[in-house]
């Protein structure tokens, strides 16, 4: 176990409660993710004051949890590493102060980090890709293209100009009678349907832009429907399903894969919960093959919100000592590339 | 009593002194306002209900309303923005934005609760949808925002009426029956000071649709 760094890594900034503790970057010891899902199925998201008094009730067994599993004690820790943002301020602020405490009784390095920044180092956690990388974070809340030159050093080259990628297949999703989450409904039911049923608009905007839109997207599955309901026509799910991922998919896969080309590297990384769409995966695999881009996603249980991330991320933040101060707080807006403390 | 485009009319309320109703259509390509009744004098609103309706055809033109209403706000204005999926409250946002001089691009806050920006005055864009009860709101320190010195948009506003001031202005969004990309989008004033607002906004968009050339 010598010269290993051990670092303890904890996140809150949404509806999951995580703590991780990773070896050196990789060795995954422990990644307790007490997840929320259940308890928010019933309101159809997630609600902001329950995730903070779950995450409240939840966060010191979790960590306790995490060590256990691990089989280490405080004693062996090298760091802690903790998201701070964005995200939700109140749940935020349950994993920054828990990180505090530690950092501070245990007299061990704080590390702040930021939530998108911990979505790409899923893909850190197993086999590290060689650097630059153009990366796709797909989730509820971010549509990112991100050029990474080096290890901390992020370029947001696009992003969306109105709703997220999962928020439109949450949104649609609803609308669709599914529930929630709306991604692995749609993509399962997808499956079955004809994705060439509905021509739905891909959004590609300006000739050069490697921006997203997918608020007309969801607007044409809205008119889709009403025009169906006032026909009195049957709606084929999963054709409807298939057409609408399809239309999410065309345009992800495009421009992650001009990305790639313009920015000249060999390797696109899929990042966030949206990246453990099987579509998506597909589609961006086979597009990039023939400019001899491979792709990399990590494992699904590592696309959603989880600790393990966030501590790899931690790793490579510690080997730059790069260290946050006691006085970190959560930061709700918190931008890429650009710490706040 | 028909109107053709260009007409604007003003008149005394039959019923409450001190009241105007403003009724008028334009149509120049671009917009097209009808019975918009503004009302000055703060007993207009005991009793009545006073709304203008302004319609767009494309989202562009939503973001140009929201626009013109952005260059208009003050510290402390309240917006509420109700509609439903899909009817372009996050344009209207967008426009709201760019009259505060605002450069960054508004995303929808659905998955945030609320996203702040930096401008002219403070922007703060709230989506209640995903609270369940006003106490969660109230947790997220709703109120702290409505209170504060920068704009508070917020949509869907009723899960969250209870914490609304009393003064504040409703924005509907409504999709027209026969276009997927029109909208109606009303503008009902509660207090005097977005009365006022509201006849300044209709003052604007006349200006944008140069009326009477």
């Amino acid at each position: 176990m010598s010269a290993e760094a051990i670092i303890l890594g904890i996140e809150t900034s949404c509806d999951e409660t995580s703590a991780a503790v990773i070896a050196d970057g990789s060795r995954i010891m422990s990644n307790v993710i007490s997840s929320q899902v259940p308890v928010h199925q019933r309101f159809g998201g997630v609600v902001p004051e329950i995730a903070s008094r779950k995450h409240v009730e939840l966060i010191n067994s979790v960590i306790r949890q995490s060590l256990d599993e691990a089989g280490v004690t405080f004693k062996d820790l090298t760091a802690v590493a903790v998201t701070y943002g964005p995200g939700l301020v109140g749940a935020l602020l349950v994993g920054v102060s828990a990180a505090k405490a530690l950092a501070y009784t245990l007299d061990l390095p704080l590390i702040g980090l930021n939530h998108v920044e911990c979505h790409i180092y899923g893909n850190f956690l197993t086999k590290p890709p060689e650097l630059p990388v153009v990366c796709l974070v797909v989730s509820g809340g971010h549509t990112d293209l991100i050029f990474i030159e080096a290890h901390g050093s992020y370029q947001l080259i696009g992003r969306t100009r109105d709703d997220a990628a999962g928020e439109a297949f949450d949104k649609v999703a609803r609308v669709m009678g599914l529930g929630y989450p709306g991604g692995p409904l749609i993509d399962r039911l997808a499956a079955e349907g004809n994705p060439a049923a509905i021509d739905f608009p891909r959004a590609y905007l300006e000739n050069d832009s490697f921006d997203f839109s997918f608020s007309g997207l969801k607007s044409s599955v809205l008119n889709y429907l009403n025009k169906a309901k006032m026909r009195g026509e049957e709606i084929d799910q999963a054709d409807l399903a298939a057409s609408f991922q399809g239309a999410v998919v065309d345009v992800l896969t495009d421009k992650a894969v001009a990305a790639a080309v313009k920015y000249g590297v060999n390797t696109v990384l899929l990042a966030g919960g949206v990246a453990a769409n099987t579509g998506l995966r597909r589609e961006l695999t086979r597009r990039a093959q023939p400019f001899g881009i491979s792709v990399r996603y990590p494992e699904p249980v590592f696309c959603t919100d989880n600790a393990a991330m966030v501590a790899c991320a931690g790793y490579y933040k510690y080997l730059r000592r790069e260290f946050a101060p006691l006085t970190l707080n959560a930061v709700p807006g918190l931008k890429l590339g650009k710490d706040a403390y | 009593m028909s109107l053709s485009p260009g007409d604007i009319t003003i008149s005394e309320n039959s019923r409450i002194t001190g009241c105007y109703n403003i009724t008028g259509i334009i149509e120049h390509g671009c917009y097209n306002i009808t019975g918009v009744i503004i009302t000055t004098g703060e007993a207009c609103f005991a009793g009545g209900d006073y709304r203008m309706r302004v319609f767009s055809n494309s989202s562009e033109k939503t973001i140009d309303i929201g626009q013109a209403l952005g260059t208009m706000l003050r510290a402390g204005s309240v917006v509420c923005l109700d509609g439903d999926l899909g009817t372009g409250k996050t344009h209207f946002a967008k426009g709201i934005a760019r009259g505060l001089d605002i450069s960054e691009h508004v995303t929808s806050p659905t998955f945030t609760i609320i996203n702040e920006y930096e401008g002219r005055l403070p922007l703060y864009h709230v989506d209640a949808y995903r609270l369940e009860e006003e106490e969660e709101a109230y947790e997220l320190g709703l109120e702290e925002y409505l209170y504060g010195s920068g704009v508070t948009l917020i949509e869907w506003p009723e899960r969250v009426s209870g914490l609304l001031p009393d003064e504040y202005l409703m924005i509907r969004l409504i999709r027209a029956e026969n276009d997927d990309n029109s909208r109606e989008l009303e503008f009902q004033p509660f207090g005097q000071n977005y009365a006022e607002l509201v006849a300044g906004l209709f003052e604007e968009l006349k200006k944008i649709v140069h009326i009477g050339d």
